[in-house]
């Protein structure tokens, strides 16, 4: 078991060398909830999480990622909330990872409705 | 599989746990892979035992659990394996779930690392233990020791992402390898 102990030591130097590179993102602004409940890991929210993660951290975006269990259209799973303050709160349903790729670089990024996948909206 | 031990985990969180064991055991010799999932949540009695694995219970009532359990259940029927659940109330829930490896109906194991990394990233409140045994290896793996690592705000970069995914692959590969 040397091998782990290696391992959580590749990950403190990894850790040390990405530090100097990257300062600590502030404060939450753009809020997306991925709806993981039964038919949402089925149709492959957790998928969908990881590619909408993925697209996120390469645009370098100040989004707060967070999960709820069933949203309660399972038909439309997976389906994601998106929140930017002061706007209006859209659910997005059907989302694969490139769907999800596509709403971080059009709605998150540029503030732009991947309309064909809205299934929802709540206003502010 | 994968996708239904994360949603048998969402259970346990709903269930208020803040500690999760999954252990995984595919044995060759034993021609079995078995799934056990305990958690010190808020358990069930024998009415909500029975409410819970049955798809057609699964109403408001028991809004807060999944059908994962019925799931387990069926995909153990069909490949000659078992299911049981424990559960005490107040004193957590015990789910297993068997599988005879060489039979037609045994489910994959599928994307056991992001399912994972899923828990990892969503559940930093409690601790989720994974442990993974073959006839030839173990290996165990929590949340809370790559935390130690960790800032709370690094926790959701790809960089560690894809650490632990790597992580938790090499050595699934390595303990499942000629399981
Ligand atoms: S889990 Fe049932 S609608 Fe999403």
């Amino acid at each position: 078991m040397s091998k782990k102990i290696n391992s959580l030591e590749d990950l403190r130097k990894l850790r040390a060398e990405k530090e100097k590179l990257t300062s600590p993102r502030e404060g939450d602004n753009i809020q997306v909830i991925v709806g993981m409940g039964t038919c949402g890991i089925a149709a492959g929210a957790r998928d969908a999480m990881l590619a909408l993660l993925d697209e996120i951290n390469k645009k370098n975006l100040k989004v707060n990622v967070t999960q709820t269990g069933c949203i309660g259209m399972c038909e439309k799973e997976p389906l994601i909330d998106v929140i930017v303050p002061g706007k209006s709160r859209i659910t997005y349903g059907n989302v694969t990872a490139d769907v999800a790729k596509n709403i971080v670089s059009q709605h998150l990024a540029n503030g732009q409705i991947v309309q064909q996948n809205v299934v929802g909206k709540i206003e502010e | 599989m994968s996708h239904v031990i994360l949603d048998l985990v969402q259970n346990s969180v709903s269930a208020k746990a803040d500690k999760v064991e999954i252990k995984l055991t595919a044995s060759k010799r034993q021609d079995l892979l078995s799934v056990l999932i305990s958690d010190n949540g808020k358990g069930m009695d024998e009415e909500q035992v029975r409410k819970a694995t049955n798809p057609f219970y699964s109403t408001r009532e028991t809004r807060d659990i999944g059908l994962g359990l019925p799931f387990a259940k069926m995909m153990a029927e069909q490949a000659n394996g078992d299911f049981k659940i424990l559960s005490k109330p107040s004193k957590g829930t015990n789910v297993y779930f068997s599988f005879r490896l060489s039979h037609w109906d045994c489910p994959p194991i599928g994307d056991l690392s992001a399912t994972f990394v899923s828990l990892f990233i969503f559940h930093k409140e409690i601790l989720v233990i994974f442990k993974v045994k073959s006839d030839d290896g173990s290996f165990t793996l929590s949340n809370q020791e790559i935390y130690k690592e960790l800032s709370a705000s690094q926790i959701t970069e790809q960089w560690v992402i894809e650490w632990v995914r790597e992580y938790f692959e090499k050595n699934l590969v390595n303990t499942l390898k000629e399981g």
